[in-house]
């Protein structure tokens, strides 16, 4: 009985310390808000309805429909929307303070997108890149719009 | 180009739509796709700068509203006048209306080497419960930092168990554990950017972001 007992506890203090560790880190990038109709998020193959609150991870490429439109704000509060019709891959993101990492790389692919910066050009001037199909573009912390032409 | 011969009708259809079609063209020159970059202000009215390059060559904008036109292969062109609001509302209109709202953000201040809240800091917690709950917010981030005194790799661990503490005082007053989000900083991201082993209350502090 005593013995299991102790075990019961043992079990419950290991659970306990998983959830605080998986509370601990959080290794989403982002979320996304103001989902308006259909669109997605494609992610290693996988095809996930996109909805508010829905996290973002790198890799993700964002997609929406022709009547549809979604915002993502991400860890260090870069906002970035779509407009309907586009398609936006977000190929790195890394935002680490602590050991002095930064670094962000979109590509529109298609549609329109808007962008504002957030903590990760304050921190690393240079450190986040915008790619369309013609050209990059390079941002020390503004808000700009591009719309790609195909 | 095949017409069918069935019917004269059919065939002075299929003869109008090559019109307006070749029309198009020589008006738009033979217009190649371009894409469209347009710098705007921030939210707080400043304008910030961006660079536009490809491998042909580099175009800067720092005026609101200004545009910059690619073509694939074609060196990057300032378009003449800024962009006219109706044209950033027909085209852009969408993309700006899904923004995403800035996030609210609080910070909170600790004792030296300390998990402890300033008073302050601890008044401001209801303020706090009832920002996360107007906002219907799905992410809280509690965001650890320390200043500079003291070892990195310490300061690293203090701002984790500082973020931590302020997660349980928001769960304990029913904040949903699942969503909020601990991150840690250690030195880093000071609030106030200071030399190494520098005493500065100002960076010994947990940011809160209501997202």
């Amino acid at each position: 009985m005593r013995t299991g007992l102790v075990l019961f506890c043992t079990f419950c203090a290991i659970l306990l310390f998983q959830t605080n560790a998986l509370y601990a880190e959080s290794n989403f990038i982002g979320g996304l808000r103001n989902v308006k109709g259909q669109a997605f998020v494609i992610r290693q193959g996988r095809t996930i309805a996109a909805e508010n609150g829905l996290h973002i991870y790198q890799g993700d490429v964002l997609k929406t429909g022709n009547d549809s439109a979604m915002g993502v704000i991400f860890n260090d509060n870069t906002r970035i929307s779509l407009g309907p019709s586009s398609e936006l891959a977000i190929s790195k993101y890394v935002f680490n303070p602590a050991e002095n990492k930064f670094g962000m790389l979109a590509k529109i692919l298609k549609g329109t997108t808007s962008y504002t910066s957030g903590k990760l050009t304050k921190l690393s001037p240079r450190s986040v890149s915008f790619q369309t199909p013609t050209a990059t573009i390079g941002t020390r912390g503004t808000s700009f719009l591009v719309k790609v032409d195909k | 180009m095949m017409t069918s011969g069935k019917t004269a009708g059919r065939k002075m259809r299929f003869h109008n739509v090559m019109v307006i079609v070749l029309t198009v063209f020589l008006i738009g020159g033979c217009a190649k796709p371009r894409d469209l970059i347009v710098l705007i202000p921030d939210a707080d009215g400043r304008v910030g700068q961006i660079s536009v390059t490809n491998a042909t060559g580099t175009q800067t904008l720092d005026q609101a509203y200004m545009v910059v036109e690619v073509s694939s292969g074609d060196r990057p062109q300032m378009v003449p006048d800024p962009m006219d609001k109706a044209e950033v509302e027909k085209i852009f209109g969408p993309v700006i209306k899904a923004r995403p709202d800035v996030p609210a953000r609080f910070i909170l201040y600790f004792f030296t080497g300390s998990t402890e809240l300033k008073e302050k800091s601890r008044a401001q917690i209801p303020e706090i419960l009832a920002t996360i709950s107007q906002r219907q917010s799905y992410d809280v981030f509690t965001i650890g930092h320390t200043d500079t005194l003291g070892a990195a790799e310490l300061n690293i661990r203090l701002s984790l168990r500082r973020a931590q503490a302020v997660r349980d005082v928001l769960a304990s007053n029913g904040v949903d554990l699942s969503r909020i989000q601990v991150t840690y900083h250690g030195e880093g991201d000071p609030l106030v950017p200071t030399g190494d082993n520098v005493n500065e209350p100002l960076n010994r502090r947990v940011e809160v972001v209501i997202r």
